[in-house]
């Protein structure tokens, strides 16, 4: 393991803009290099928080799924959620872990719109779960945020 | 020079030669930053006594949007024609055996800056302005007498809205690397809340945004550019792409980093001759954000499937798509602070 990963990837990035950057003296490979280097930065972010994002979103989202299971009269849907709860990871590289959030999240998707057509129709558990799904949907997005000056 | 600036400038001088029916001598290949959907290359040709400088967009193997070249070339010719701030066109080639891919040519416009983030604030009101009246104009032009639906897909305006949010919502499906529930929910909302009828067809730039015209270093406005996703719609299209947050990041309260909303609607509203109804610009408003995301969501695709290694695609991929993200759900959570809302009239 790269000792202490975040700050080292941060540096390489700030190697590139601060000392190999200004050495380069076209408008293109300048702005190409900057791009990089700030993408490398992302990286950084994403290598600290990538498990955490991937856990925390499967946590999440099989609670609403057990909220919603009772709720949920579509038969294919319903074995999915069921099949999505039971969804297990054959280890804990971020690949599986995104494997295996991918195939709960298409079931996500699919719940919140059978969720929003049961609000249309007044159900206050739906209209109620439609928030959950919401604050889910906010909280997705918050883990996500890359902290780059651009 | 490298061999790549060496070989594409002598085979740009032999295109010249024949088009020009005169000995032409191309100098200063320099590749450009920006227009990620195309290779632009900057250079100054020779023939007979005179020089000038142009602009060449080639082809590449794969862009940030798969667009048409020809509805590029063909609208920035109709707006030249109509006396719009354009690059002058000169040539649109097709034929490989040039440059080895397909590639346009224009006058280069001297002396301009095109970075949104750079301009001086002496310069933003008299710039916003300008910019937002130029999208009025674009407005009130009708798009079938110049000709437009000879190259562009014709529409009507009860179905604009849903024809481009079902084009975008497919490029997204095709072209995403994993679910993207953020944007799933916006598309249900934009289908259970379709906007009014465009109250008229337009000629639609589809990127208009501050990044994409150039200004002299005295606030001028020289040039529009980037018209490859140009097309007939609704002309809120447009003015909601220009307000999208995306463009004016840290600086809300100015639309595009230029002025504030109220200001640029005024503007629009007086070149337009249009009144903008806020109720219906609010679907275009989320459109805009699920529109970027399709654009940031291909462009990546493109990236991690190798078929490019430009880093602009992936920053647009990883950066955008998190923004946009950010936006749709100021715009649509109940849980919103709505930071990202900014009264339009």
């Amino acid at each position: 393991m790269i000792p202490k990963g975040t700050a080292g990837i941060e540096n390489i990035s700030t190697r590139i803009l601060g000392n190999l950057l200004p050495k380069m003296d076209d408008a293109y490979t300048i702005a190409d290099l900057a791009i990089i280097a700030n993408l490398v930065g992302m990286v950084g972010q994403d290598f600290n928080r990538a498990a955490d994002v991937l856990i925390s979103d499967h946590d999440d989202i099989t609670a609403i799924l057990y909220d919603a299971l009772p709720h949920i009269n579509d038969k294919g849907l319903h074995q999915r959620m069921e099949a999505a709860l039971d969804a297990d990871v054959s280890s804990y590289r971020v690949e599986a872990l995104n494997a295996r959030g991918d195939t709960v999240m298409r079931v996500l998707i699919d719940v919140q719109n059978a969720v929003e057509q049961a609000s249309d129709g007044g159900a206050p558990w739906a209209v109620k779960l439609n928030k959950k799904i919401w604050g889910f949907l906010d909280a997705y997005v918050a883990r996500r945020t890359y902290d780059i000056a651009m | 020079m490298n061999a790549r600036e060496e070989d594409l400038r002598n085979r740009l001088g032999r295109y010249l030669t024949q088009r020009w029916s005169a000995p032409t001598v191309v100098s200063e290949m320099k590749r450009i930053p920006g227009g990620a959907s195309r290779e632009t290359w900057k250079c100054q040709a020779v023939h007979d006594v005179a020089q000038r400088g142009l602009i060449v967009r080639i082809d590449p193997i794969t862009s940030l949007i798969e667009t048409d070249r020809r509805v590029e070339y063909r609208t920035i010719e109709a707006m030249f024609k109509v006396g719009l701030p354009v690059p002058e066109p000169l040539f649109l080639e097709e034929d490989e055996q040039w440059l080895e891919r397909p590639f346009s040519v224009m006058s280069e416009v001297t002396g301009c800056d095109a970075s949104s983030e750079g301009i001086p604030d002496a310069h933003r009101v008299k710039l916003g302005a300008r910019k937002w009246t130029l999208l009025g104009q674009i407005a009130k032009l009708d798009p079938i007498t110049l000709g437009l639906e000879a190259f562009m897909p014709k529409t009507t305006p009860a179905n604009c809205a849903i024809e481009q949010l079902d084009y975008w919502h497919k490029v997204i499906r095709d072209d995403e690397l994993h679910p993207n529930p953020v944007a799933e929910a916006a598309i249900r909302w934009l289908k259970r809340n379709p906007p009014p009828p465009a109250t008229k067809l337009s000629l639609v730039h589809g990127d208009y945004r501050t990044g994409n015209f150039l200004y002299s270093p005295n606030g001028d406005l020289k040039a529009i550019l980037d018209w490859e996703m140009a097309h007939i719609g609704d002309p809120y299209e447009d003015l909601a792409w220009s307000f999208d947050p995306l463009w004016s990041w840290g600086m809300p309260e100015l639309a595009g980093r230029l002025l504030p909303h109220k200001e640029a609607v005024r503007h629009w509203e007086d070149a337009s001759g249009l009144d903008l109804d806020p109720q219906a610009f609010r679907w275009w408003q989320v459109f805009a954000a699920v529109k970027g995301i399709g654009i940031w969501i291909s462009s990546s695709e493109d990236f991690h499937n190798g078929a490019t290694k430009d880093p602009i695609l992936a920053m647009a991929g990883w950066l955008m798509t998190d923004r946009e993200q950010q936006i749709l759900v100021d715009y649509l959570s109940p849980h919103s602070s709505h930071r990202f809302y900014e009264v339009v009239k």
